[in-house]
């Protein structure tokens, strides 16, 4: 019994210590724990075993590990924490004795800290800060559109607002934006910065309020994202030989002083602030000296990559160099609608020049009527002076050109007109199983399938172009009482002959079954002569029943010749009518006696008009089958089998993670199918919706 | 003589005035003036412009610095001290401003490098609130000179010289007081005038007799006065004695001079050369040889106390200075590049970094694709009209609490997908033969078939059933060639492996019946063979049986009529018999007998009739016997374990402890190397004899395993089920040892029916053909082929 160990003094009960534990270790209070273990990034893990970690207890527990609560121990920033609680109880106590000077004065003593430590210990590297960027811009982000009020002060949001400015300043710059994608949550940017991704939100551009949330977490959050950020801003703009803080035509700290002489806390200074800024964001920055090296110089040693790597590095380079140029020799004029700060962002990343009307904010660099402008962001339906040089376009069009790293073509993005689907850049992963159609035609246009100033739904487009033409054809010929007349005589007599033509085939087949006509041999020429006569009645009949565009211009079927009349029939445009020509001559060698032989180029029309016909005798057709699956049943099954079987080999952990995955990819699947059949869907009815319109506008049309 | 008076009233109070500058605070006068008295604003303007930019003008050089430093310059240490002074004063900051940030500060606790910027706001020049002090005195909106500041300034009454220029030198005082002019002079004295206010009078004269106000006029009287006199901008209005004073230009120059902090006089010389009267070089002769007092080289004890009462004031905070400010500030705003040394400093220990937020997908755009949109969702039709995110700080805290409160994991993220998972098998058809088809149903029985054995040569079937039957069946055509009621369920049916005899063994209850089972198919040679070897007992000799064997079996022959149905020999057992094995010879089998306890397992030699116990005890519940296929061994299967004995030697060779629950088939390798155990609990395990502490499991079904078996020729072997399946599995066997055996299963076979919960019962391999046969609960038997 001598060597046996106490419970509890090892393994998994030593490893981790509760949160009461470690406030009891620390002599702190909770707050000053949480605010601790926020500045150094200190978070409970979860341990292998739980009961035995937490000593039996069954109650969950916030376990820390021990090491980093004797790492926190070593923290002098404790120290500073309890020499402020103590100068706060003097205070406090001052105050309760109505000595407000003297505790005013202590409180302005109270001991302060600094954090430039504890982010060179989280961050060792450069490297290490930009990879944990995303939160910090993101919150900084948030409260810039935070109204000031009692738990957040205006300082904390103006230094959030410089922060992030700079941030942007930076990055317009350096052109290191790649995506940017407009979600219901806000504006998404992905940022390329020394080879690492950085995606934030900025939200909407609208005062958020704040409620049910506790702000002191979020405030030391904040208090440390906002050195790590004015270090990291730091950095980068040294890095690109800039000043910093950057020259601007009005500092920050003018504007504070600015602003803040009659407004103190209230939140129109931050607006004004705001304003201010983005002014900032359409200034150039002025570099420190001249630039020795070479912006296009890129780094990498070229000839050191081989082959395929080569290539893709050389293309990845076009790209980005494409992307940062994008907007090049453009001019945009932003409407007082749009967000003119994040357009300004985006469009100025991508080597384009903004400008605004000088009455929506400062910062603007020419007016409206400038006649250089190319293009005018507009998020409106409708304009009244417009000017004729440039393009009146809807935002989107900007962001999706970013992701698309090309000009789309501006039509689809017209002032009123409705815009194709806004896609996320940031859902093009591979293993996506379903890809929307509009994903598809963007990356068909990247590769180049699509010419690049092809409207993304040109079949509406040509549609919109046939039925003009339809239009053209039908244009309103008023029927005389005559001309009905005598189409319904036609009609009945194509009705009798077609009767007569039924009787005399059936008399034919009777004659076959009863043996009194040798079926085979010469009489295939005969039946295929009048097969052929057939298809020319049935062509004239359907000439007559056509449409009445069909029925104005083959007006006279029997006269004219077998060809002249299928090609009528058929033809909508001249193209076609052409092609089916050359259908209407084989239709005439029909006639003559030849095996009947389908037309050579059925057009789609035809083709819907031919179940008519089928009712009447023997005319061999192709159609279009259903593709068989050439596997045989058996096959398929043992297939099957084999792969029930290969599960079956997975040892046992294995099978489970097999079966989990396969479980997830069902539903991924599924997922896509549901959204596939959606898609159909609403396409379909699209569809229907079109030609409903479409014929609404004819009927419309004819009565006119 | 008045002007005499006044002029010498002048130079001191402008003495007065240099000496005290910072006492004087005139720019609000002055302004004072212009809004009261001009209400022509265009003229004001001008004035007010006049003035400022005079002002401007004398103070842009910040010549007040200069001269104080020259001046500092000249008067050395003096001046040094005063300088002290000077910041004492202006420097320290007023504690009502931070009295206000403390008020704010106990919101928040420890942030405050924002409330520097308060502070900023919160400062308010001293001097205007001086300023506010002092324009206590004034009333009404119109100038009133204090009455020093009247005696001080030259005034002169506007009636008498309006428009004249008065040169001040050679103006003669007493001829000016020579005029006869009437006196107006106020005796009132010291006293605010107001008291007046409510009187006709103003005062009293020399003579004791009422001044009476003189008329001033009504406001048209005024703003024709405006109009008309050019001077109404430099006339204020005496107090004393309510007359209009024009200011002559002197006047105003003494009046800007104050208001620039400057001495009124311009002709005062503030540089002159000092004349140092008492001066600190020693005299060579002291003036008097009186010792000098104690005091004035014992330092001051008031003066210690004062600067200890600062020190301590400084120390409490209560005095701060605005370059400790400057300071604070400057360390704020300071930027350096954090990175620039590489600098390794102790981290969180074995950091998990958290992971990122996810990015969002074409479901989260503002103008998703349509069939994207759920039917609470909105598709908003331009960017315009897109609504503020509610939940942005919501959601931002709880990223934010999940940042610094959840707890963190490693956690192993699979990428893979599923069949990435899967092995690389070699394609079922490269291991061919074996059975994949069904070929043919033997159909007869009329309940659960429980055992089925195939003739060595292939050619025929028996099947053994609980409709108390045995059946026998043709291979090659399905027909049933021969049914014997044997009035028992059939729990083991095995034909004999040997050629030279046609024998079936049966095993029902207790008993163990030998039979042939002739048909016109089998050879009349053979059958008589076999005859001949029943027809009468062997010469048992001098062997006596011993008891516990007696008591345990019993060989009998059959009884004509028993013969007559194809028995040859029966053996009567203490207990039901399970299972019956035969050894490759066809002379020795083994009988095993479940609840036998250590008599459960029982070898017989079929030539001399005679039976013997192997074991004297057995631990555990037999469940399955088998013998080696080529040496003389014997495999028992206990419910957890399996041993090997080596029947020659007579001794335990290997005890295996099988990882199944509890075992119900058995099934050694032809090859002699491997044996495949199957269990209740849905495990088959593959051993190899040399290396039985891993074998490999086989987890291929669902339910209980019924049945393994070999074949005697393919690598092949099959595997049977309660839940309806026979897989199978391609096993090869290699002769190095290193190797292990190459387990893929091939297939799996359904066909079987399920009755009461049992399905496939029983299996057997055709002798030389890849084919199968499997009896099942539902009365049938197949032929996969």
């Amino acid at each position: 019994m001598v060597g046996q160990k106490k419970k509890g003094t090892g393994g998994e009960a030593a490893r981790y210590i509760t949160r009461t534990a470690a406030l009891r270790k620390l002599q702190l209070s909770l707050p000053d724990f949480r605010r601790l273990c926020i500045l150094k990034g200190v978070y409970p893990r979860e341990p292998k075993n739980r009961f035995k970690a937490q000593k039996g207890d069954p109650r969950l527990k916030v376990l820390y590990l021990v090491k980093d609560i004797q790492f926190l121990m070593h923290e002098p920033i404790i120290w500073k924490f309890r020499e402020h609680k103590a100068v706060m109880k003097k205070v406090k106590k001052h105050y309760e004795r109505k000595e407000d000077s003297k505790g005013g004065a202590l409180f302005g003593q109270r001991p302060r800290y600094t954090l430039d430590r504890i982010i060179k210990e989280r961050y060792p590297t450069f490297n290490d800060a930009l990879n944990d960027l995303e939160d910090p811009l993101t919150l900084a982000f948030l409260y810039t559109k935070m109204p000031a009020r009692k738990g957040v002060k205006i300082g904390v949001i103006n230094t959030s607002i410089r922060v992030t400015t700079e941030f942007l300043l930076y990055c317009i710059e350096a052109k290191a934006l790649r995506k940017a994608f407009i979600s219901i949550k806000g504006y998404y940017y992905q940022v390329e910065i020394m080879g690492q991704l950085i995606t934030w939100v900025a939200p909407h551009n609208f005062a958020t309020r704040a409620s049910g949330v506790d702000h002191r977490v979020m405030k030391t959050f904040l208090e440390l994202y906002l050195v790590l950020l004015s270090f990291v801003n730091y950095r980068l703009f040294t890095s690109l030989n800039l000043y910093y803080p950057p020259v601007l035509p009005l500092s920050f700290n003018e504007i504070k002083n600015t602003v803040d002489d009659d407004k103190k806390f209230s939140s129109c200074g931050v607006k004004e602030m705001r304003n201010h800024l983005l002014t900032t964001l359409n200034f150039n920055l002025k570099p420190k000296g001249t630039n020795d090296d070479d912006p296009d110089e890129e780094g990498i040693d070229m000839h050191l990559l081989e082959g395929l790597q080569m290539d893709e590095a050389k293309k990845a380079a076009d790209l980005r160099t494409k992307q940062q140029t994008l907007f090049k020799d453009m001019k945009f004029f932003l409407g007082r609608e749009t967000n003119l700060e994040s357009l300004t962002f985006v469009i100025r990343s991508c080597s384009g020049t903004v400008s605004w009307e000088k009455m929506t904010a400062h910062g603007s660099t020419y007016e409206e009527d400038d006649e250089s402008i190319t293009h005018q962001i507009v998020d409106r339906p409708g304009f009244k002076k417009k000017y004729m040089s440039r393009y009146y376009v809807q935002p989107q069009w900007v962001y999706d050109s970013l992701n698309a790293v090309m000009l789309l073509p501006i039509q689809d993005y017209f002032m009123g007109a409705e815009l194709p689907a806004h896609l996320s850049p940031f859902d093009q992963k591979d293993d996506e199983l379903y890809v929307p159609p509009e994903q598809k035609a963007l990356l068909a246009r990247q590769r180049g399938e699509i010419p690049e100033d092809q409207p993304l739904n040109p079949e509406e487009k040509s549609d919109g172009d046939s039925s003009d033409d339809d239009a053209k054809v039908d244009v309103p010929v008023p029927k005389s009482y005559i001309q009905k007349l005598r189409e319904r005589e036609k009609k009945k007599k194509a009705r009798k002959w077609r009767k007569k033509q039924a009787e005399r085939e059936h008399d034919k087949e009777m004659a076959i079954i009863e043996g009194r006509v040798p079926p085979e041999g010469a009489d295939k020429a005969k039946t295929g002569g009048e097969e052929g006569a057939t298809t020319n009645a049935a062509a004239a009949t359907a000439a007559a029943e056509g449409t009445p565009q069909d029925k104005d211009t083959g007006a006279t079927p029997m006269e004219d010749g077998d060809g002249g009349v299928e090609g009528e029939k058929d033809g909508d445009g001249g193209v076609e009518g052409e092609k089916d020509g050359d259908g209407g001559v084989e239709g005439k060698k029909d006639g003559d006696g030849e095996a009947a032989a389908p037309a050579p180029t059925p057009s789609k029309k035809r083709r819907r008009k031919k179940p008519k016909d089928r009712k009447e005798p023997i005319v061999m057709e192709v159609t279009k089958g259903k593709k068989h699956n050439h596997e045989s049943r058996a096959n398929m099954a043992a297939k099957r089998e084999e792969a029930r079987l290969n599960i079956m080999m997975l040892p046992n952990k294995r099978r489970k993670l097999y079966w989990a995955l396969k479980r997830k990819e069902i539903t991924k699947d599924k997922k896509s199918q549901e959204l596939e059949k959606k898609r159909t869907v609403i396409d379909e009815q699209k569809k229907k919706e079109k030609q409903e319109t479409r014929k609404k506008l004819l009927r419309g049309k004819s009565r006119k | 003589m008045n002007g005499k008076r006044k002029r010498e009233k002048v130079t001191p109070a402008s003495k007065v005035f240099g000496d005290n500058v910072e006492q004087m605070n005139f720019p609000s006068n002055v302004n004072a003036i212009d809004d009261g008295d001009s209400s022509d604003p265009d003229e004001s303007d001008v004035e007010d412009d006049e003035v400022e930019g005079h002002h401007f003008e004398e103070e842009g050089g910040n010549e007040d610095a200069e001269d104080e430093k020259h001046e500092s310059k000249q008067n050395g240490e003096v001046y040094d001290s005063e300088e002290t002074d000077s910041i004492n004063e202006d420097d320290i900051e007023d504690v009502s401003g931070d009295e206000e940030e403390g008020v704010e500060g106990e919101v928040d606790s420890l942030d405050g490098d924002d409330d520097d910027d308060d502070d900023d706001e919160d400062y308010v020049p001293k001097g205007i609130n001086e300023d506010g002090d002092s324009d206590d005195e004034t009333e009404d909106g119109k100038v009133e000179y204090s009455d020093d500041e009247t005696k001080g300034a030259e005034i002169e009454t506007s009636e008498g010289e309006k428009g004249k220029k008065i040169d001040k030198k050679n103006f003669d005082e007493y001829a000016a007081d020579s005029s006869d002019e009437e006196d107006l002079r106020n005796t009132i004295g010291d006293v605010p005038v107001k008291w007046y206010d409510e009187y006709p009078h103003m005062g009293y004269d020399l003579d004791a007799k009422q001044i009476l106000k003189p008329n001033r006029g009504d406001t048209l009287d005024e703003l024709l006065n405006r109009m008309e006199n050019p001077d109404y901008n430099r006339t204020v209005i005496d107090k004393q004695t309510l007359q209009d004073v024009r200011l002559s230009d002197n006047d105003l120059e003494v009046v800007k001079r104050l208001m620039s902090n400057r001495v009124p006089d311009p002709k005062y010389d503030m540089y002159q050369p000092w004349i140092d009267h008492f001066t600190h070089e020693v005299m060579e002769m002291p003036l008097s040889g009186r010792p000098e007092h104690k005091r004035s080289f014992i330092p001051s004890k008031a003066e210690a106390q004062y600067v200890e009462r600062r020190a301590k004031m400084i120390r409490r905070g209560l005095i701060t200075y605005s370059h400790h400010k400057k300071k604070r500030e400057e360390r704020r705003l300071k930027h350096f590049d954090l990175w620039a040394e590489h600098e390794q400093l102790r981290r969180v220990h074995d950091r998990l970094p958290a992971p990122k937020p996810t990015l969002p997908g074409h479901a989260d755009s503002y103008n998703p694709p349509p069939e994207y949109i759920n039917e609470e969702d909105t598709r908003y039709k331009s960017v315009r009209l897109v609504p503020a995110y509610t939940k942005a700080f919501k959601d931002q805290h709880t990223r934010c609490l999940d940042l610094y409160i959840a707890p963190r994991q490693k956690v192993m993220r699979v990428t893979v997908k599923s069949r990435d998972l899967l092995p690389v098998l070699p394609k079922p058809r490269d291991l061919q033969p074996f059975p994949k088809w069904e070929g043919i149903i033997f159909k007869g029985h009329r309940s659960i078939i429980r055992t089925i054995s195939v003739h060595p040569k292939g050619k025929y079937l028996a099947s053994g059933s609980d409709d108390h039957t045995v059946r026998i069946w043709e291979v090659g055509t399905g027909r049933c060639l021969r049914s014997f009621d044997v009035g028992e369920a059939v729990k083991c049916v095995t034909w004999n492996p040997s050629n030279n005899l046609f024998l079936l063994a049966v095993v029902i209850a207790n008993k163990v019946l030998f039979m042939n089972p002739e048909t016109y198919l089998v050879e009349s040679q053979l059958v008589d063979q076999t005859n001949a070897v029943f027809t009468e007992p062997p010469d048992q000799g001098d062997y006596i049986q011993p008891e516990r064997v007696r008591t345990a079996v019993t060989w009998k022959q059959p009884t004509r009529e028993e013969w007559s149905k194809g028995i040859r020999i029966v053996l009567e057992f203490f207990r039901t018999v399970k299972q019956l094995v035969w050894h490759k010879q066809g002379d020795y089998f083994a009988t095993m007998i479940p609840e036998g306890d250590h008599r459960s397992v029982i070898m017989h030699q079929l030539s001399r009739w005679r039976s013997q116990l192997p074991f004297k005890k057995l631990k555990g519940r037999a469940q399955y016997i088998e013998f080696h296929p080529k040496l003389p061994f014997l495999y028992v299967a206990t419910q957890q374990q399996v041993r090997v004995y080596d029947l020659m030697k007579q001794h335990l060779l290997k005890k295996v402890k099988v990882p199944c629950k509890w075992i119900s088939c058995l099934a050694i390798h032809p090859g002699g190397d491997h044996f495949l155990v199957g269990g209740y609990d849905r495990k088959v395990v593959w051993f190899e004899m040399e290396y039985t502490a891993r074998p490999l499991m086989l987890r291929y079904h669902k339910e209980a395993v019924r049945s393994v078996v070999y074949h005697r020729k393919y690598p092949l072997f099959a595997t049977a089920s309660d839940e309806g399946r026979v897989i199978v599995s391609h096993g090869m066997v290699y002769d190095d040892y290193l190797k292990d055996p190459f387990l893929v299963p091939v297939k799996e076979l359904r066909g079987h029916s399920k009755f009461q919960d049992l399905c496939v019962l029983s299996l057997a391999w055709h002798p030389y053909e890849p084919f199968l046969f499997t009896g099942g609960a539902d009365a049938t038997i197949r032929l996969w082929h």
